[in-house]
């Protein structure tokens, strides 16, 4: 091997380690560990299926960031968690990157014979909604309380779900005559169920909010850049075509 | 307030001349400062639990009335500033209409101060949507500022009677006393009386809700779901 070679050998050695340490941040920054509501499940991993998810209660998620769980994004269906966590210091400042509506949905065959929202004050029926510390129980609480509907919690049989995927679940398989979710999560299970719409007036503002996680050997770049995704048009694209609603660009 | 009471004495004696001024003895004028004075105290009194009284704390289900009337006075604002674009009005009728615009701007930032626990409601949340041709000549603005005004003075009649709590149906009157003066307005203005449509009948939530959603589109939403 001649001296010109070595020299070769050793600067092609060294630019690929140079190649191979600037490759390694952008490795990690491609796969940070998100957090997020349960009604994204379908959503996020289209966007972007490099990321390690962890999809469950908005509520429950916090809980699990307070306690130190290794989160690098937290996306909530509600403001209440990230605006928490943010006055925790536990998070950036939270924004807003979808909204959602609801909906009332009925298994296949509709063996409750429920036409509408108001079918369910004659009561006795199965009824499955969130539990009240999750944002999708406090919304549908908030919707029926608007629609002055706040009975028929008492007069029907009512399960208090810990995540709307559990919602979804009870109304898909039967388990319930009617269930309270988001209109998205309607469109997943779409060949297991009918939607009903709910009226527009009464609607709650359901607003979803994505915050980076502040946490000592938080990947604060990939984090930074699942968040960026999530906002860009093609996040946005795909939220759109899975039924979410959008905030104005900011 | 302890003032009026001299005040009234001083007012009669200069107006009623010297048989008052006769009659009037010291005694008198002191017991009628005293008089003043208590009336005062009590109307202090009276008037500070009922302050605390009228303000709103709806109970579970008086949310309906509040988040109707929040929707309701946004598309009404939405009405009056189209119609007051559209129209061919008078400077008199664009003022009055103006006016009504106004005090709808402020029915809905009380409601949403009322809302503010829930989250209220933001412009940005809905497209108010009008029927096609609504704005093209004064009858049919008339008649659909019209419509729209006997729809939320209607729901509010609704929850003047049935809100449990006395707040909430303190100010959904109070909401109800200036709506209908905009009917009457409008009523006016297409050359009826205000009295001509007689007393407006309790509209309830589930049709009036029907009837409102008719002019609300979610306007971000690819697909709003449903039947």
């Amino acid at each position: 091997m001649t001296p010109r070679t070595r020299f070769r050998r050793a600067a092609v050695t060294a630019a690929l380690l140079t190649v191979t340490a600037v490759a390694a941040p952008a490795g990690a920054q491609a796969a940070p560990t998100v957090y997020a509501a349960a009604s994204l499940r379908e959503a996020f991993p289209e966007i972007d299926r490099r990321p390690t998810f962890n999809f469950a209660g908005s509520n429950q998620l916090q809980l699990q960031i307070e306690r130190g769980a290794p989160a690098d994004v937290f996306a909530s269906a509600s403001p209440n968690e990230a605006q928490a966590l943010f006055r925790a210091g536990r998070c950036t400042r939270p924004v807003t990157f979808a909204t959602n509506i609801l909906v009332l949905l009925v298994p296949n065959g509709n063996p409750g014979n429920v036409r509408s929202v108001y079918s369910l004050r004659s009561g006795g029926r199965r009824l499955a909604i969130g539990s009240a510390g999750v944002p999708i129980g406090a919304y549908t609480r908030r919707l029926l309380s608007r629609m002055r509907l706040s009975s028929i919690l008492r007069s029907n049989t009512v399960s208090n779900e810990s995540n709307v995927s559990g919602v979804v679940s009870k109304v898909a398989l039967g388990s319930a005559d009617a269930g309270f979710t988001y209109v998205t999560d309607g469109r997943i299970a779409a060949d297991r169920v009918n939607t009903i719409r709910l009226p527009r007036w009464a609607q709650p503002p359901v607003r979803y909010q994505i915050c980076a996680v502040r946490r000592p050997g938080a990947d604060t770049a990939g984090a930074r850049a699942f968040i960026k995704r999530i906002r860009g048009t093609r996040g946005r694209r795909i939220l759109r075509r899975g039924g979410f609603g959008l905030p104005p660009r900011g | 307030m302890a003032y009026m009471g001299f005040a009234w004495v001083d007012r009669v004696s200069v107006d009623g001349g010297d048989r008052l001024r006769t009659h009037v003895q010291r005694r008198d004028f002191l017991k009628l400062g005293a008089a003043g004075l208590t009336a005062a105290g009590a109307g202090s009194l009276l008037a500070a639990p009922g302050a605390r009284a009228v303000l709103p704390k709806p109970a579970e289900d008086d949310f309906g009335y509040v988040q109707f009337g929040v929707t309701a006075e946004l598309v009404c604002e939405a009405f009056y500033r189209r119609a007051i674009a559209a129209g061919d009005w008078t400077r008199g009728e664009r003022r009055r209409l103006a006016l009504a615009r106004d005090g709808d701007t402020r029915h809905l930032r009380t409601l949403n101060a009322v809302l503010a626990p829930q989250g209220p409601l933001l412009r940005s949340d809905f497209e108010i949507r009008f029927p096609a041709k609504t704005f093209s000549s004064r009858e049919r603005i008339l008649a659909q500022g019209e419509r729209l005004e006997k729809l939320t003075v209607g729901v509010y009649i609704d929850g003047v009677t049935n809100a449990a709590d006395p707040g909430t149906r303190a100010l959904l009157a109070r909401l109800l006393t200036a709506d209908a003066r905009h009917l009457a307005g409008l009523s006016e203005l297409g050359g009826g009386t205000a009295t001509t449509s007689g007393l407006q009948a309790a509209t309830h939530l589930e049709p009036g809700g029907r009837e409102l959603d008719t002019y609300l589109r979610f306007e971000s939403f690819p697909n709003e779901g449903g039947a």
